[in-house]
């Protein structure tokens, strides 16, 4: 196993030497030879696992600033490869400074968690949230849910951190459990309880019955506070309650209740930040951290690459928001319309097997609820297809500009931008890789973005 | 089109709450635009379980597809209290889009993985099977009746099913296979005509991106209800034919 480790890492620095991108190779190349080597590379170590659908990789960087500001050296597959051969190269590059005082924080997906947690060691796992994404590789929901029930059962010890606001992830542990610990909002919260479900949220029926939920309060998709009368099945009572006020600029307050009263602005726009910082949060509550080392690191947090962070270029700003499914790009629409700084929009669709090959997921967006800024730029393979989507939302064909070259579309679209604002873009994974590469070359802004 | 005439299409879409995968939405979407784009009233109503239901008193009623969770929820509901309304509306000729589940539901019987057989609501001679692999991916076919009406022929879809359908005596395929796999990935067809029962397992932007196909369905409902009807004013489909013409580059047709 040490052989290998060494092998690894001689694998890594050999491919950043001739400058090639060592994510996910050295990882599946030295797994072939030693089946044994995640248990090998977590045993003994403090293993935090973060799966669900959306908010993985802010999830993780959010918990990643909690650990660093509290003093540990952190591990962490930052650059989201979050396959066991992602995880494995992780662990091996930095191998060198595991210690009593090291935290490992790994994002997973949901199909490896169900394969892998058990011989990742976790003593920690947090499952953000259950959202419609990539049925063209999952098949169903509840599918998905049961691969993260199946990897739950694997992993012995380790506390469970659940959002009790989404149904379908309470229903893996309905009653609760010893190792359990659910985080949801608090009923004397200040959230606005009459938000309509868009048409990406899910159906709203219970998981077990069949009847509808009664909601007395919702905060995007499916989430909320809910109870079925069919057979009783009801929102867990948060371990960790929490409400939000919404602050200039999009941002969000974070006001934790009950024994854990305090307050933190959450530095990532978007209500759905505000349930990664409460995850990120809880996992450090249950391991050990004091409430004010939990909170300290998510205002130091900065947004990763695509996920809402703010860059400049030619006087003017660039957002980049990754979205990948109905709810994201729901949300991304959400924040976009509260924007005041708002000088252009470009969508990026793609269709390769890490995206997901159907595109039919735009149609369930709720483009019509939202002012978009014209003209808007889109691209990417199925550009055209995210063009059909805002011709039949009510936008002129002669507003929508087509080009399917990713970076020749980016220079259109920063060009309309007028000075002074933000050109907003919506990429999916491999549309934000491609728009990733052109910009570090264009712009030499290469390193800045881990 | 009759300028001083006012058309006025009634559409139900039954389930809307459970029955919605993965962009179903988007059909409706383009119904209701399609119709708008020439001046035609387009009046979309849902209908949920536990609800009457009178097929005959909308032209177009689609039924589309779920994941099982939410199709076993409204399976009792469209057995029980639906499918009378169902049954006289196909023999009426009530113009019915049913897409993935809802086509499958539309037929006899479904042999479910355990091999048990599942009554359906017998609207239309065929009858499926659940069987191995599920068929994914980008499904690309020729309808011969849109052929003959002289449109573009080329239906383009995604595919997402477990089930292999058959057809029996009196249904006709919509449309040949090019490349994915259909019905059932053995015989080449894809999906299924009876009466003005429109089948199809193909989801999500299927209407949006075969205009032909829309337009097919809205002339055939407003043709039943205005007898004096002769055919939709043409209009501009741009992004359609960009879009479509992407993956007829990708497959290599012409």
């Amino acid at each position: 196993m040490c052989f290998l480790t060494t092998a690894g890492k001689g694998i890594i620095l050999l491919m950043r030497a001739v400058g090639l991108n060592a994510t996910t190779f050295p990882g599946k190349i030295t797994y072939r030879f030693g089946k044994h080597l995640p248990e090998y590379l977590t045993s003994g170590q403090h293993v935090t696992l973060i799966t669900g659908t959306n908010g993985k990789t802010t999830t993780a960087r959010m918990l990643c600033s909690v650990y660093e500001k509290a003093g540990y050296k952190v591990i962490s597959n930052v650059s989201g490869a979050n396959l066991i051969s992602g995880i494995i190269t992780t662990l091996i590059e930095h191998r060198s400074i595991y210690g009593t005082d090291t935290r490992i924080v790994l994002e997973i997906d949901e199909a490896a968690f169900g394969r892998y947690s058990g011989v990742l060691n976790p003593s920690c796992i947090a499952v953000t949230n259950l959202f419609r994404d990539q049925l063209d590789r999952y098949g169903e929901l509840t599918r998905t849910r049961d691969l993260i029930r199946k990897g739950i059962g694997q992993a012995g010890e380790a506390r469970i951190i659940l959002c009790a606001d989404d149904s379908l992830v309470a229903s893996l542990f309905p009653d609760g459990g010893e190792n359990v610990t659910f985080y949801g909002i608090s009923d004397s919260g200040t959230i606005d309880v009459s938000g309509a479900p868009q048409a990406s949220a899910e159906t709203g029926n219970c998981v077990f019955c069949g009847t509808m939920y009664d909601y007395s309060a919702r905060t995007y998709g499916h989430l909320g506070i809910y109870g079925c009368s069919g057979c009783g099945f009801t929102r867990p009572l948060p371990d960790i309650g929490f409400s939000y006020k919404h602050r200039g600029n999009n941002y969000y307050e974070l006001l934790l209740t009950d024994d854990h009263k305090t307050n933190v602005i959450v530095p990532v726009p978007g209500e759905h930040n505000v349930y990664n910082a409460v995850t990120a949060i809880t996992a450090a509550l249950v391991s050990g951290e004091s409430t004010d080392a939990a909170v300290f690191g998510i205002s130091e947090t900065s947004a990763g690459f695509g996920r809402m962070e703010k860059f400049e270029v030619g006087g003017r700003e660039v957002c980049i928001v990754l979205v990948k499914n109905p709810v994201g790009l729901d949300r991304a629409l959400t924040f976009l319309s509260n924007a005041s700084d708002a000088g252009g929009v470009q969508f990026i669709l793609n269709d390769k097997i890490a995206d997901g090959t159907d595109v039919s997921w735009i149609w369930d967006v709720d483009f019509e609820s939202v002012k978009i800024p014209l003209p808007v730029h889109v691209s990417g393979s199925r550009g055209f297809d995210i063009a059909l989507r805002l011709k039949y939302s009510g936008i002129m064909e002669r507003d929508v500009r087509v080009d399917t070259d990713v970076s020749a579309s980016f220079d259109k679209a920063l060009l309309e931008c007028a000075k002074g604002k933000c050109l907003y873009i919506f990429p999916n994974y491999t549309s934000m890789l491609e728009l990733r590469n052109y910009l570090e070359k264009k712009f030499r802004l290469k390193g800045i973005w881990e | 089109m009759n300028r001083d005439k006012e058309y006025c299409l009634k559409i139900c879409h039954l389930y809307s709450k459970q029955l919605n995968l993965y962009g179903d939405r988007g059909n409706m979407i383009a119904l209701a635009k399609r119709c708008e784009w020439r001046g035609i009233s387009a009046q979309i109503e849902s209908c949920e379980i536990g609800e009457s239901f009178d097929a005959c008193s909308f032209d177009i009623v689609f039924l589309g597809g779920g994941q099982d969770f939410e199709q076993n929820l409204i399976r009792n509901d469209l057995l029980e209290v639906k499918r009378p309304s169902i049954l006289r509306g196909v023999e009426e000729g009530v113009v019915f889009l049913c897409i993935c589940g809802g086509y499958q539901m539309m037929g006899e019987y479904y042999i479910d993985q355990s091999g048990e057989k599942i009554d359906c609501l017998n609207a239309i001679p065929i009858r499926t099977e659940t069987g191995g692999e599920r068929l994914i991916g980008n499904l690309i076919c020729t309808s011969e009746e849109l052929r003959r009406l002289g449109a573009d022929p080329l239906l383009i879809g995604f595919e997402n099913h477990s089930g292999r359908t058959f057809l029996g005596d009196g249904a006709v395929p919509l449309a040949e296979i090019i490349t994915g796999s259909g019905n059932n990935g053995r015989d080449t067809t894809e999906g299924a005509r009876f009466r003005n029962v429109f089948c199809t397992y193909m989801h999500g932007s299927f209407l949006p991106k075969n205009p032909a196909m829309a337009d097919l369905i809205i002339t055939t409902a407003l043709k039943r209800k205005y007898p004096d009807f002769t055919r939709l004013d043409d209009i501009a489909d741009e992004f359609e034919a960009s879009a479509r013409e992407e993956l007829k580059k990708r497959y290599k047709i012409k």
